[in-house]
C-alpha cells in the first residue's frame, strides 16, 4: 500500500480545482449577466449551456476532439500560434471537467441570483454604489449559498468525468491516469485491491461533498441571508 | 427644488406627469396601480421616462431620452415599500452603505444626529431580521438621509406598520421635515396619512395628477 502510486488522486484533485475554478468565475458571470435580461436567443443560449448535463460524455469527448484535435478549429491555431497540441494532456482533461460541470454551476447561480430581492441593488445603487460595489456587497453575498453548492457539485463532477476525459486525454500512466480512469484501467488489467482502493477514495470524497451539502443547505439562515 | 415633467407609456394608461417640489412634503395619494411608485422609480432612474424632462437644483437628471445623471449619481433618497435592508449586513453598516467617507468626523456626528433623532442606537449592531417593522422603518428613514440627498422619496413607508408604530413614525417624519430642508415625496394610499403629513396632496389617477390640496 504504501508504494503505492497516488498521482491519479493529485492528478484528478489538480484538474477538478482548477476547472472548478474556472467554472465558478464563468459561472457566476454569466448567469449574473445573463439570468434577469430578457434577450432574443436566451433560450437558445442557456439551451446551449445545459446540453452537456443531458449529452453522453462520449458526444462532448467526439466534439472536444473535433474542436481541440491537430486539424480541429481550435486545436489547429494552438499548433499554430503556439506549437502546442492539448489533445493526451492533462490539459485537455481541464476542459472536458470544464464542460461536463459548467451546466451544473450556470443552473445553481442562476437560481442564486434569483433568490433575493432585486430591490435590494436597487436600494444600493440610490445609494450612489457603482455596479461593481453592488455586485461584490449585495448580489454576490446574498447569492453565495446557491453559488458555493453550484461550486461543490462542480468540483465533484470534475473529479468523477470519466467519459469525456478518456476520449481527449485518453489514459497515459502519470500524465492522464486521473481516478475514474485508474479504476477502469485497474480492473481491465486485472489489479482488482487497486482498484477497490480508488473506489473507496472517490466515493469516500463524493458522499462527504453532498454529505456537507445536505447538512449546510438546512441550516435556517440558507432561508434568509440575514440570519448569521 | 425638484421640477419635473414626463411621460411613459404604462401597460393600461399614459403617465403623464408634470412635478414641481420646494423643501415640502408632497404626498402622492391615489389608488393602487394608479401609477404613484412608477413616479417615484422614473424621479430616482430605476426607471426611464419615453420622454420630457428631469431637475434637480439646477441639475438636469434627464432631458428628452438621455440620462444626464444615472440612479448612482443622482444622491435622492430612497425608502422602499419593503424598506429593503440588506439583510447580510447590520443595521450600522446598512446606514454607512451610501456614505462615501464614514470614517471622518463630520460623517460621524451626522449620522449619531440622525440616529438619535429616530432613536435607534441600540440598533446599531442587531441584523434587519432581529428588529421589528418600526424599527426597520426608521432604519431605512436614517439611510435614506445619511448621505445628504436632495430629494427623498418615500414609498408607502408606513404601510406594514401597526397603529402605534405608524404614529411615532408620523411624528419623526415630520420632525425631520422640519429639521431637513429639501424637497420630500411621500407616496400612500391612505388618506389619514396624506392630510397628516402633507404641505401638499397630489391626487394621482391613472397616471395623471387629477387634483391638488
Amino acid at each position: 500500500m504504501l508504494l503505492m502510486d497516488f498521482s491519479p488522486l493529485w492528478l484528478s484533485l489538480k484538474i477538478a480545482s482548477i476547472s472548478t475554478a474556472i467554472v465558478f468565475l464563468t459561472g457566476t458571470f454569466l448567469a449574473r449577466g445573463i439570468v434577469r435580461r430578457q434577450f432574443f436567443g436566451k433560450q437558445v443560449l442557456e439551451a446551449l449551456f445545459m446540453l452537456p448535463l443531458v449529452l453522453p460524455p462520449t458526444v462532448v469527448g467526439f466534439g472536444l476532439l473535433y474542436l481541440f484535435g491537430k486539424n480541429g478549429p481550435l486545436g489547429s491555431l494552438l499548433l499554430e500560434w503556439f506549437n502546442f497540441q492539448i489533445i493526451f494532456t492533462w490539459y485537455a482533461a481541464v476542459i472536458a471537467a470544464i464542460v461536463v460541470s459548467f451546466p451544473l454551476m450556470y443552473q445553481s447561480a442562476s437560481a442564486a441570483f434569483l433568490r433575493y430581492d432585486r430591490t435590494l441593488e436597487n436600494a444600493a445603487y440610490t445609494m450612489g454604489a457603482s455596479r461593481w460595489k453592488v455586485f461584490w456587497t449585495i448580489s454576490f453575498p446574498l447569492a453565495w449559498p446557491g453559488l458555493l453548492a453550484g461550486l461543490v457539485l462542480s468540483f465533484a463532477r470534475g473529479l468523477g468525468e470519466f467519459g469525456a476525459t478518456l476520449m481527449v486525454a485518453g489514459y497515459i500512466p502519470g500524465v492522464t491516469d486521473t481516478l475514474p480512469l485508474a479504476i477502469y484501467f485497474s480492473v481491465e488489467s486485472g489489479n482488482e485491491q487497486q482498484a477497490l482502493l480508488w473506489v473507496i477514495i472517490i466515493v469516500l470524497i463524493g458522499f462527504t461533498t453532498i454529505y456537507w451539502l445536505n447538512n449546510w443547505s438546512k441550516k435556517p439562515w440558507l432561508n434568509d441571508p440575514g440570519k448569521r | 427644488m425638484l421640477t419635473a415633467s414626463f411621460k411613459k407609456q404604462l401597460d393600461y394608461y399614459l403617465l403623464d406627469i408634470d412635478l414641481n417640489v420646494d423643501n415640502e412634503l408632497v404626498v402622492l395619494f391615489g389608488r393602487s396601480g394608479a401609477g404613484k411608485t412608477t413616479i417615484l422609480q422614473l424621479l430616482a432612474g430605476l426607471s426611464k421616462p419615453a420622454d420630457g424632462w428631469i431637475k434637480l437644483n439646477e441639475r438636469t437628471l434627464y432631458h428628452q431620452g438621455t440620462i444626464h445623471h444615472p440612479t448612482q449619481r443622482r444622491n435622492i433618497g430612497y425608502v422602499f415599500q419593503d424598506y429593503a435592508l440588506f439583510p447580510h449586513m447590520t443595521v450600522k453598516k446598512n446606514i454607512q452603505y451610501g456614505i462615501r467617507d464614514e470614517n471622518t468626523a463630520e460623517s460621524r456626528s451626522h449620522i449619531n444626529k440622525l440616529v438619535d433623532m429616530v432613536s435607534i442606537g441600540h440598533l446599531q449592531k442587531k441584523y434587519p431580521h432581529e428588529i421589528s417593522g418600526g424599527e426597520k422603518q426608521r432604519v431605512a428613514l436614517v439611510r435614506a438621509l445619511a448621505y445628504r440627498p436632495d430629494l427623498l422619496l418615500m414609498d408607502e413607508p408606513f404601510s406594514a406598520l401597526d397603529e402605534e408604530s405608524r404614529y411615532q413614525c408620523h411624528e419623526q417624519v415630520l420632525q425631520l421635515k422640519e429639521k431637513w430642508q429639501i424637497p420630500m415625496i411621500l407616496v400612500t394610499h391612505n388618506r389619514e396619512e396624506a392630510e397628516k403629513l402633507a404641505d401638499r396632496i397630489l391626487f394621482i389617477e391613472n397616471g395623471k395628477i387629477v387634483d391638488t390640496n
